[in-house]
């Protein structure tokens, strides 16, 4: 077990993915369940405000007085878990899209679809996400939804350029030989063929999302008060940031450590992949 | 849009296969071996070629213009394929047992538990050994002789009446090769299976096959029983047989055939052989590639001056 372990440390990318993996796991299991052990509640005003990191509270307690510490973790849901929502519905959106579109003989369909793709591509993400919140109102799932709306292109476009190649494999050949069903090849042979390389950018892409989700949030487009989220708390804090550094480092260095362990995951499967 | 120009691909093939017979079925690159076979389990449509006339009948079956539904019913059930380039046919992501599991799987649902058994009698079948630690490997851990044993195990699944095998030992080296052939010949002693084996390689299929089919350029140009093949009554054959490699009586410089076939889409009227036969007369290039000329029950030949080539001999 352990010499099993030692060999995939050693391979090409293993401590990327090993430590990416523990940082971010640890992360995501103390942050999720952090309100069945922490003392404090996300809201609850235990002092006066503005008190300095002490042994008692970790990371200083807030300009209301509420634990900073409990705040970022509380505020791991609502970053990790929306952007996980957030890369998900398009991944899974998008790459049957995609794999429809290289299915599809119908031409006119294809290159409306495209057309589509292409055009929601063109718009840097965070400005038409903005856009688009200031018409569907803020809130953390509108983010979701409007993620959705925008980024299954990108995965539909990855998806269909992988299922055309797929589809001229020899193993899928043989399986329409061994005389497979169409919906059987689709589901069993093409998409587990194709989902290997959208799941890699899903992953790099986590990194993006949370970072928009963070980043609408500090706009006050996304997480609303009192709702502990790390953007929205670095935008709160940042008013105090001359008195109270701690209002401001804490969320920042937690949505860093975030983004650096999904980095170093990426970096580690690619490389063991030698994808890039 | 383009219009592209219709093409010929095959014209005029024609051969016969009995129950339980291994049939070889050999012809140049390009001569429309990998064609004729595709029709044979319905996936010409896929590379948008399709049997424009004639007849496939497979027990008593009018399969030529079958429709999707009915070859669904025989491709993979009844009729079994062993792909070209096996190297490359198993799925890399699936499990072996998955993709087995897949190939057993079709038609009335089984249990897990029949489902396993049948994969790892399959793979016993096929001579895989330690089946129930393949089962949980995947592709890339096979070698290429047994990969081809997998495709062979899938095509076999279902308890066909025919496998129909493209180049099955393309990329494996000899020692693999003659494996494979065993393989096929003890399935088709065991199950009675009829077998069309496609290759360019006269003298394997002239050893491991009972009847061999040659083709070129789109047309049969021959049938004869593999023993026979020094007795053929084709140029093509003759000269094919003639260029083999010889390693117990080497016969001094190799023989060859001249020119390369012709390309398709451009073929002479006449025999297509024509430019490259020793034997040519006006009478080749005036006479359209008929069907066979009958010879004997299990002897045809396609050529127009057979009698007179090879008259005396026989």
């Amino acid at each position: 077990m352990i010499a099993r372990f030692r060999d995939f440390a050693a391979r090409p990318g293993g401590f990327g993915i090993l430590a990416g993996s523990t940082m971010f796991l640890l992360l995501a299991i103390v942050g999720f369940a952090s309100p069945l052990f922490m003392p404090y509640r996300y809201d609850e005003l235990i002092g006066e405000g503005l008190e300095a990191p002490s042994w008692k509270h970790p990371m200083g307690l807030d300009q209301l007085g509420r634990d900073v510490l409990t705040r970022v973790l509380a505020a791991v849901p609502a970053d990790i878990g929306i952007a996980f929502l957030g890369v998900s519905f398009p991944l899974i959106i998008g790459t049957m899209i995609g794999i429809l579109l290289a299915l599809s003989k119908n031409k006119v369909f294809v290159s409306v679809v495209r057309s589509v793709i292409d055009g929601i591509n063109a718009f840097p993400l965070l400005i038409i996400a903005i856009a688009m919140v200031s018409v569907l109102g803020p809130g953390l799932f509108n983010v979701v939804i409007i993620l959705t709306l925008l980024n299954w292109a990108r995965y539909a476009r990855i998806a269909r350029t992988r299922a055309i190649v797929v589809l001229n494999e020899n193993y899928i050949e043989a399986a329409r030989l061994m005389g497979y069903s169409r919906k059987r090849i689709v589901l069993r042979h093409v998409t587990p063929n194709v989902t290997s390389e959208s799941l890699a950018y899903a992953l790099s892409d986590f990194i993006l999302v949370i970072v928009i989700v963070s980043g609408l949030s500090f706009l006050g487009l996304a997480a609303r008060p009192p709702a502990a989220e790390w953007g929205a708390m670095i935008a709160d804090g940042r008013v105090f940031i001359g008195e109270a550094w701690w209002l401001t480092v804490f969320p920042g260095l937690t949505l860093c450590w975030a983004a650096i362990a999904l980095s170093l995951m990426v970096e580690g499967l690619s490389r063991r992949n030698r994808l890039t | 849009m383009t219009r592209r120009k219709r093409l010929r691909i095959v014209d005029t093939a024609s051969f016969n296969l009995q129950p339980g017979q291994l049939l070889g079925l050999i012809g140049e690159s390009g001569s429309g071996k990998t064609m004729l076979c595709r029709s044979l389990v319905g996936t010409l449509l896929r590379r948008g070629a399709y049997v424009h006339s004639g007849s496939i009948k497979f027990d008593g079956e009018e399969l030529a213009h079958a429709t999707k539904g009915q070859w669904q019913k025989i491709r993979g059930r009844q009729i079994g394929y062993v792909p070209q380039s096996a190297l490359a046919g198993p799925n890399p992501v699936l499990k072996i047992g998955a993709q087995l599991a897949e190939a057993v799987n079709q038609g009335e649902k089984k249990s897990a538990a029949e489902v396993r058994s049948r994969a790892i009698e399959l793979l016993e079948l096929v001579q895989i050994r330690r089946p129930e630690v393949v089962l949980k490997q995947y592709p890339y851990e096979l070698s290429g002789g047994m990969k081809q044993r997998l495709m062979i195990a899938c095509a076999i699944a279902q308890n066909p009446k025919l496998i129909v095998a493209d180049e099955p030992t393309t990329g494996l080296d000899v020692t693999v090769q003659a494996e494979i052939l065993d393989l096929l010949k003890r399935i088709r002693e065991e199950f009675k299976t009829s077998i069309i084996l496609v290759s360019h390689d006269l003298q394997m299929i002239n050893s491991v096959c009972d009847d061999v089919v040659v083709m070129h350029a789109g047309v049969t140009v021959e049938q004869l029983s593999a023993g026979q093949i020094q007795n053929s009554l084709h140029p093509y054959t003759r000269a094919l047989y003639e260029s083999r490699i010889d390693l117990v009586e080497p016969r001094g410089k190799l023989a060859t055939i001249n020119g390369q076939p012709p390309t398709v889409g451009a073929w002479p009227s006449g025999c297509r052989f024509a430019d490259r036969c020793d034997y040519v007369q006006d009478r080749c290039r005036n006479t359209d590639p008929t069907p066979f000329f009958k010879i004997s029950e299990s002897h045809m030949s396609a050529c127009v001056r057979h009698e007179e080539i090879f008259g005396g001999k026989k």
